[in-house]
């Protein structure tokens, strides 16, 4: 029975926190309401989620919640119910007749690319590859280059790890091996996974072995392992097209397309919170510092909102230019 | 936390204490490992390549030989041909060949180790309180937890994948084998060693031969456990039919899900019929001799 009464007391005590806290933030925020944003499986858009949280709550004083996601259910939620309200870290391509739908119907829209120089996908080496073997430069360099790739189970061969099933890479992987003529000296090897490909990266870095095959950045795994892109030929869309057809006849060798990767708004929160709109389009981040922000997390296994806070407090540079100054002094002082 | 447990211990700083060691495992072992177990992976690859090189009438025919050996009857040899044949006419032909030899391994494997260690639990029973609980988290840890740690030890494809069918698919041969031998009459037991047969004796021309059914039971299930890891061991590389699986599910592709499917399920039954019909047999061996 006290401990009823006890809890009674402490939700009243809530409640009186909160009416107190409401006036004041509805101000700034805009919008009484409840401003919900997608926090989605992977560690990138799940601290992203908790910055722009962070920022809403504690800088405009919003009532930001977060809300679990992924990419396709998040996306058709956005569009037929709107809400979640806000994703940070939308891959358009992943979803991408339904952003075209939410186009057509109006009721989300782009506010800004998340990552400066969008998602970039290809093939990737480990730094001291790069270093040991300066040869090796781009994707066309691999094929005279393959006995560095070769692998015990197979010696006559380099090893290319391959892009998980079924995944869009997958078949664009295929066919960029086809249109290099990497058959001769190379075999694709199938992951299986995204988790079994992060697995084989992490051998074979901390073994120090060489590796080349499909990643995508900007990703923990691309900062935590140093790896770095494989130079490729000028993205030519007519090519890449083909590239992504499975029955794709004469593929052509051409660069990977940058990946679109928004902060997806639901457009009625431009109306309701005009501030918080303006600070979503300015949302956006360089592609290597968010690596190595995400390489810290991984290496601490911090949870996203740790991440978020590290993030805050030592890349203040990016994020507070994102905000008036006086968000950013509230945002800094509830750190 | 809002529970208000109190914090005993820093789980923080033990898992990446646990996290360096596993990296230092890997960084040291890692190489090593790999070399070990190469032979195995020939192995693996030669039996799928012989399987995937040979005509198909002459994989059929060496089912039907190793079904007529086991069930010395027309229906089940009839039935496991028809099966094959259905493989191939669904197009999956070399994916399910691929799968059958990660998956004849894993169980040959399986029995080879299982059934020694379900005597010796068999026959003690500290042995067997040692092992009951192994046997538990075997079969209830969550297979990511560990499959992913063996890619890392063991590279991705082929090696991983059989270990990690095995932890799955071997409890059932190990338990089977040691209930099949408790559960042997006692005063059978005691009789033959009336007529002075030896422990080993009563183990090899007693206990075992009686037990033979439960045993083949154990071995079914295993067989059974290790094709349902298919899917599974498709996701860390290991190829066959889960991969097609895979690649039906990601794409949203419903048919090639279904055929890849509908494959394993072929496979499931080729190998019941076989293990199940050389199981009746042995059991009616068994009751014509105590008849």
């Amino acid at each position: 029975m006290r401990q009823k009464i006890r809890l009674t007391a402490l939700a009243a005590l809530a409640i009186v926190g909160m009416a107190q806290a409401q006036p004041a933030a509805a101000q700034d925020c805009g919008t009484a309401g409840t401003v919900t944003v997608a926090e989605m499986t992977w560690l990138s858009a799940a601290t992203l989620a908790h910055v722009a949280q962070k920022i809403m709550a504690d800088g405009y004083g919003c009532d930001a919640q977060l809300v679990p996601g992924d990419t396709v259910p998040t996306a058709t939620s956005m569009l037929t119910k709107s809400a979640p309200m806000v994703a940070p870290e939308l891959w358009i391509s992943t979803a991408q007749s339904i952003w075209d739908q939410m186009q057509e119907k109006g009721n989300v829209y782009k506010a800004g690319d998340i990552f400066a120089s969008g998602g970039e996908e290809g093939w990737w080496i480990p730094s001291y590859v790069a270093e040991q073997h300066p040869e090796i430069k781009t994707i066309e360099d691999l094929k005279a280059n393959w006995q560095i790739f070769a692998d015990a189970e197979n010696p006559d061969k380099g090893r290319l790890y391959g892009c998980p099933p079924g995944w869009g890479c997958e078949i664009i992987s295929n066919n960029l091996f086809k249109a290099l003529g990497l058959g001769e000296t190379f075999e694709m090897f199938p992951t299986g996974s995204g988790e079994a490909l992060k697995a084989t990266i992490a051998r074979q870095v901390t073994g120090q072995q060489p590796f080349v095959g499909y990643y995508w950045g900007p990703t923990d795994v691309i900062g935590k392992y140093n790896l770095v892109r494989l130079g490729m030929p000028e993205f030519d869309a007519e090519a890449f097209k083909c590239l992504t057809d499975t029955n794709c006849a004469d593929p052509r060798v051409t660069g990977w397309a940058v990946g679109e990767v928004a902060v997806a708004v639901v457009s009625d929160l431009k109306d309701q919170a005009p501030d918080v709109a303006e600070f979503l389009s300015k949302m956006q981040v360089p592609n290597a510092e968010i690596s190595t922000v995400l390489a810290w997390g991984d290496d601490n296994s911090a949870t996203p909102e740790e991440v978020a806070d590290h993030f805050l407090k030592n890349y203040e540079a990016i994020w507070t230019q994102w905000v008036p100054e006086d968000v950013a002094a509230k945002v800094k002082a509830a750190l | 936390m809002t529970s208000g447990f109190p914090e005993v211990w820093d789980t923080r700083a033990f898992g990446r204490a646990l996290d360096t060691a596993f990296n230092g495992i890997v960084a040291t072992w890692g190489e090593p490992l790999e070399q070990i177990f190469l032979p195995l992976l020939r192995a693996i690859n030669g039996l799928e390549k012989l399987l995937q090189l040979s005509p198909w009438w002459a994989v059929v025919t060496a089912f039907c030989i190793v079904t007529w050996a086991a069930a010395r009857q027309w229906r089940p040899v009839a039935m496991v041909a028809a099966m094959l044949v259905a493989l191939g006419l669904l197009g999956v032909w070399d994916a399910a060949m691929a799968s059958v030899a990660l998956m004849l391994v894993a169980t040959l494997l399986s029995v080879m180790l299982g059934i020694p260690l379900g005597i010796l639990m068999s026959r003690s029973d500290r042995m067997r309180s040692g092992m009951l609980p192994i046997l538990d988290i075997m079969q209830t840890m969550p297979i990511f937890v560990y499959l992913i740690p063996f890619v890392m030890l063991f590279g991705p494809g082929k090696i991983p994948a059989l270990l990690a069918t095995i932890v799955f698919a071997i409890p059932p041969v190990i338990r089977l084998t040691d209930l099949g031998i408790r559960q042997v009459d006692p005063e059978v037991v005691e009789a033959s060693r009336a007529f002075g047969a030896s422990r080993h004796q009563q183990l090899w021309t007693v206990q075992v031969p009686l037990a033979m059914p439960t045993i083949m039971a154990g071995i079914n299930q295993t067989t059974m456990m290790a094709l349902s890891m298919v899917v599974i061991a498709s996701m860390i590389g290991a190829g066959g039919l889960g991969y097609q699986v895979l690649q039906g599910i990601q794409r949203l592709e419903v048919s090639r899900g279904l055929i890849a499917g509908l494959g394993i399920v072929l496979l499931a039954i080729i190998f019941d019929r076989i293990a199940q019909s050389y199981g009746r047999r042995v059991q009616a061996n068994l009751h014509r001799e105590s008849e």
